[in-house]
């Protein structure tokens, strides 16, 4: 049965192609303003799109909605919440590109810049485990040794990365020392790679992880 | 590696282009978005370029969608008539994940950090259009119609402090005719940026490939010809890459 997904529509992301990836893994996106997010049910999904730069993001939510509100409220209705890219990132502790701009921590890493100077680093990249018990999270068959698209200037490298209590994923950018790509911490949920961009095997990706949630 | 279509566009055609000028239309642009990114003709990214928007001072093809959103499951990178931070907006809010732009950051170089600086660096693509003029590689605009006063080595240098993500270099000589993308320019571009590197205009073989790859250490190609002059699914060079060793993907 579909799931209704609530899509956050913010300025700094593509949430329309994520819009469309989600009904093509046969769900219903259900596209939300910045500030409706404190009006969500209990349990519910949301996706926190984003593709730019982090200040841009943080400035566009809070003009709606205090972060700490928006995390507070995320934790006490446990929002299950998907971020890709921007998204992701912002769900982290901080971020280098904008050492000012409050994410919402609920990742406890930070975003630090691949090169210097800075450069994107661009491509598809395949993914390997990092913390989890090979084939232990449940989606991992749609995740180990698969590839996705990439496309950042920062990212979460994994001989920073502390966290050990949630399944964890990296990729291997040419040139850099490896990158966390994918983070499983109970309901909260964050990809580096853009999933509506990784042709057919992210958008089954996406409606997986979707279902799982729903079924958390 | 990344294998990407390029989609050379002129009044809503897919057009094939010899040393960068139209000559023929091949198929509906949407036709062939949909071809390029499922099945065996999946690339790894598609590139379309309206070939004559800057020329004539038009919308590039995605702004003249009306507001209609286009979903590309691949990412989607699109050129053509980008001359502001609006209609870089305007672009990626009707699905563009990539703008290329050529003609206006030849006029003014400062656009390309305006551009980043609001969207993100990893959303520009700054097109080069060069060919040989008295032995040194020039920079051409208006799709590769008007010689600019920019050479080659000093543009490329310059991409990565202006903000630039990647870097799509097309020699015209060798676009669309039996000929390959010359030896010379792929070193001259590799040693003048560090930024992502991609080659078009006499992408021929999956070999060449591979030869660019190694000497030349560049890994995208864009490329027309393969799929829509020998016919040959794109799935077909990735296995005969694959065969080589190289690192590719398979959908």
């Amino acid at each position: 049965m579909p799931i209704e997904v609530n899509l956050i529509k913010l300025r700094s992301s593509n949430w329309r192609s994520v819009q469309q990836s989600v009904i093509k893994g046969d769900n219903i996106p259900k596209i939300i303003e910045i500030h409706e997010v404190v009006k969500l049910q209990k349990n519910a999904i949301l996706i926190i799109p984003g593709v730019g730069n982090i200040s841009a993001l943080v400035d566009e939510l809070r003009d709606k909605i205090s972060i700490v509100q928006l995390r507070s409220y995320i934790e006490l209705q446990n929002i299950k919440v998907i971020g890709i890219c921007l998204g992701y990132q912002f769900l982290c502790s901080r971020s280098d590109e904008d050492k000012f701009a409050e994410c919402l921590n609920l990742f406890d890493c930070v975003v630090e810049s691949i090169f210097t100077p800075s450069k994107p680093s661009v491509g598809w990249g395949k993914l390997n485990v990092i913390n989890s018990k090979k084939n232990a999270n449940p989606l991992s068959n749609l995740l180990i040794d698969k590839t996705f698209y990439f496309t950042h200037s920062f990212g979460v490298k994994v001989s920073g990365f502390k966290l050990k209590a949630q399944d964890a994923f990296s990729y291997s950018p040419k040139g850099s020392e490896d990158l966390v790509a994918a983070i499983f911490n109970g309901n909260i949920i964050g990809f580096q790679f853009h999933l509506e961009k990784s042709g057919q095997h992210g958008i089954s990706l996406l409606s997986s992880t979707i279902n799982y949630l729903a079924g958390e | 590696m990344r294998l990407i279509a390029r989609i050379d566009v002129r009044n809503g055609y897919h057009i094939k282009t010899i040393n960068c000028e139209g000559v023929e239309k091949i198929r509906p642009v949407e036709e062939s978005t949909d071809i390029f990114s499922q099945g065996d003709n999946e690339h790894d990214e598609i590139l379309l370029i309206d070939t004559v928007a800057s020329l004539y001072g038009f919308d590039n093809w995605l702004i003249r969608q009306s507001n209609k959103h286009v979903y590309c499951p691949i990412p989607l990178s699109i050129g053509g008539g980008v001359s502001s931070v609006d209609i870089a907006i305007s672009t990626l809010d009707r699905g563009a994940d990539k703008i290329v732009i050529n003609t206006a950051a030849v006029r003014s170089p400062q656009l390309l950090e305006k551009i980043a600086n609001v969207c993100g660096r990893q959303a520009v693509i700054l097109q080069i259009d060069t060919k040989k003029i008295n032995d040194y590689y020039k920079c051409f605009t208006h799709g590769a119609r008007e010689l600019s006063n920019f050479s080659l080595t000093d543009w490329l240098s310059q991409a990565q402090d202006r903000g630039v993500g990647e870097v799509h270099v097309t020699s015209i000589d060798s676009e669309g005719i039996d000929e390959p993308f010359p030896n010379d320019l792929a070193e001259l571009c590799r040693s003048n940026t560090q930024l992502p590197l991609i080659i078009s205009g006499g992408i021929r073989t999956s070999e060449e490939m591979r030869n660019y790859h190694h000497q030349f250490e560049i890994d995208a190609f864009s490329f027309s010809s393969i799929t829509n002059r020998f016919n040959i699914a794109v799935k077909e060079i990735r296995q005969q890459l694959l065969k080589f060793g190289e690192d590719v993907r398979c959908p």
